[in-house]
């Protein structure tokens, strides 16, 4: 058991390194594991498996995400969320700044894509802060924090890969990363709040006094943010209402992406063009690697190396809280060379039984794995949204690292504190969905 | 998304008359459109067929069993078909820190092995799901839902996908092979594509 654990170890890490594609790095590892370690008959199997988990019904959820985000990416939901935020922040302290974590926080939950949050609301939001003299490094500091909820607030990619590979209900995923999602969105709002207070420079001279939006001012927002209220209504509505299940939910979401695409006018044949043939290159990426992660890990569970892996950690007498502040490490360590998505589907297989014999809930490990995977989002040198901003910026990946720091330690503590209280995350969903 | 090949350095093919090895990969590319356009109509197939269900249960009270099947079926053959597609445009994950980090004549003997393992990698796919739809077409196998569809018919896409990938690998090689960029950058379209480029 021990040999077949170091093959897997030393061919993940030599294959990676040389720069194998991850999906077909990881079906080789998967065919080589199973024609050495058993005598079962392995194109049969390795055909069978990859035909089953392409066709599971929870991962039509995904294109249909993607699709709705490449839409939204060509609407003028970004002009509005800015537009419609700002007369409802001029009482706090850090005015303007709370629009991106506003703005992000709403378009989470259209939207499952993390970098598709930062993208969406920085263009204008951050633009536009920049334009009134806001400080720069908060600015791009909170757009980065910001960008990190794109995956934890339902719905979310990652939930539904993890949905996947976990088998565990992608219904129950959304409801208990809810609160979490708020809480961290309060948490980043209440850290501007907190640096406007101490540095009153950060705000520009002429924002700083309450500033007095009239009535017409608000009710013109409220129709701005008109489009993004039916479009979260169109995906979690529905989906909460009992109308459509979470997979069918992300269709009605498309459905309205293109009826405000349409009532935009903002949708020509070329965008069109492009928002499908840009679904269609990130799909079948999160498809392949999902693909090889599969195989792998129904190749380990074949092998019996779950439980062999549990026994030997359990034998260990490690505390689970101990166990899982490791793992944070770990996953942040990991997560500054490899992006997100490709450290669910290498590291879950080994992880999750570990997981499950130190006694905590599969949900409950989603949500833990998601902010570790927002923590890989903006962790240098591969950070994704990082590039996303300093391609609005231009400017350096190590000087918007530093600025998205403070909100990065913010995540972390969040995550030390689910995993001392897993009641935060685990009682809505409970709550909620036992009724 | 990010670590894709997009950041290798860039040199637009320029070709007078192609010779016949790149009519040949010229046709490659050819097929991996037509494969990503397949790919995107079972997208649009899959959008259809699940609102279509959504609104005939909400408002005519009825269901279409055969909605969510089809649907899996044809997100089965989305994921494959599209997916030499993605790896011509660099959309595909892999790590870059090792190729990046090594001087051009390595760089380009890594680059080359790490194609060539790939495409033996997606060649067993691809006979491994050739050989799964011929046993279901041979046998007479159906699905066990409600439409009980020959199985063949939803797994012969999925094969043809992962063999269209198979070329794809296989001519990526022959480009660097020959000198050529492994990706066609401009291919990049997607929203995630904007942070890839940097």
């Amino acid at each position: 058991m021990t040999v077949a654990l170091s093959w897997l170890l030393t061919l993940m890490a030599v294959t990676l390194l040389a720069g194998i594609w991850i999906g077909p790095a990881l079906i080789g590892i998967g065919v080589l594991m199973l024609e050495a370690f058993t005598n079962r008959p392995t194109m049969r199997l390795i055909g069978v498996w990859s035909y089953n988990v392409l066709t599971t019904s929870e991962i039509v959820s995904l294109p249909m995400f993607i699709l709705m985000g490449e839409l939204l990416f060509r609407t003028r939901v970004s002009q509005s969320l800015f537009s419609g935020l700002a007369p409802w922040v001029g009482f706090l302290p850090g005015r303007l700044l709370h629009t991106t974590i506003l703005g992000c926080s709403l378009f989470s939950m259209i939207s499952g894509s993390s970098a598709a949050t930062t993208q969406v609301v920085g263009r204008i939001t951050l633009t536009e802060l920049l334009r009134r003299g806001y400080d720069k490094g908060i600015a791009v500091g909170s757009l980065a924090g910001g960008g990190m909820l794109g995956f934890l607030i339902p719905p979310s990619i990652v939930m539904i890969i993890y949905a996947v590979l976990a088998e565990e209900s992608l219904l129950r995923l959304f409801t208990a990363s809810f609160l979490p999602g708020l809480i961290v969105a309060g948490a980043f709002m209440g850290y501007i709040a907190v640096c406007a207070l101490l540095k009153p420079e950060i705000v520009p001279e002429h924002d700083r006094r309450v500033s007095d939006w009239t009535r017409a001012d608000r009710l013109r927002s409220l129709k701005e943010l008109g489009p993004v209220a039916f479009l979260i209504f169109m995906v979690l509505g529905t989906m909460y209402l009992g109308v459509a299940s979470p997979s069918e939910a992300a269709a009605i979401g498309v459905v309205g992406a293109l009826l405000v695409a349409a009532s935009q006018r903002t949708l020509d044949w070329r965008s069109l063009r492009e928002a499908c043939l840009g679904t269609v290159q990130t799909t079948c990426m999160i498809g392949m690697i999902v693909l090889g992660a599969f195989i792998v890990g129904t190749v380990l569970a074949n092998l019996r190396l779950p439980q062999f892996i549990s026994q030997e950690i359990g034998a260990w007498q490690l505390p689970p809280f101990l166990l899982i502040m490791f793992l944070m490490l770990f996953y942040i360590m990991l997560g500054t060379v490899l992006e997100g998505f490709s450290m669910i589907v290498l590291t879950l297989p080994i992880v999750l039984p570990l997981i499950q014999a130190a006694g905590y809930d599969k949900v409950w490990f989603g949500v833990f794995l998601t902010l570790t995977i927002e923590m890989a989002q903006v962790s240098p040198p591969v950070a994704f949204n990082l590039f996303v901003i300093q391609n609005l910026t231009g400017d350096s990946q190590a000087y918007v690292a530093w600025k998205v720091l403070p909100f990065f330690l913010i995540m972390c503590g969040f995550a030390i504190l689910i995993t001392i209280f897993p009641a935060i995350v685990t009682w809505p969903a409970d709550f909620i969905l036992s009724r | 998304m990010p670590e894709s090949g997009a950041a290798a350095p860039v040199k637009p093919a320029k070709r007078g008359a192609p010779d016949l090895v790149g009519r040949v990969l010229d046709g490659i590319d050819r097929l991996s459109d037509w494969g990503a356009w397949a790919s995107v109509l079972c997208i649009f197939g899959i959008l259809v067929l699940i609102a279509g269900e959504v609104a005939a249960r909400n408002i005519l009270n009825v269901s279409f069993s055969f909605a969510w099947e089809f649907s899996s079926f044809l997100m089965g053959a989305a994921f494959m078909l599209g997916a030499a597609y993605s790896l011509r445009s660099g959309a595909q994950i892999r790590v870059m820190a090792v190729l990046d980090n090594l001087p051009p004549r390595a760089r380009h003997a890594l680059d080359l092995f790490a194609t060539l393992c790939a495409a033996i990698a997606v060649a067993y796919l691809a006979c491994a799901l050739a050989q799964l739809a011929w046993l279901s077409f041979t046998r007479g196998s159906r699905s066990e839902k409600s439409s009980e569809l020959p199985l063949w018919i939803a797994q012969a896409p999925l094969a043809l996908g992962a063999a269209l990938l198979t070329l794809q690998t296989l001519a990526r090689l022959v480009r660097l092979l020959r000198g050529e960029p492994g990706e066609d950058v401009r291919l990049r379209v997607g929203q995630d594509a904007e942070g890839a480029a940097s």
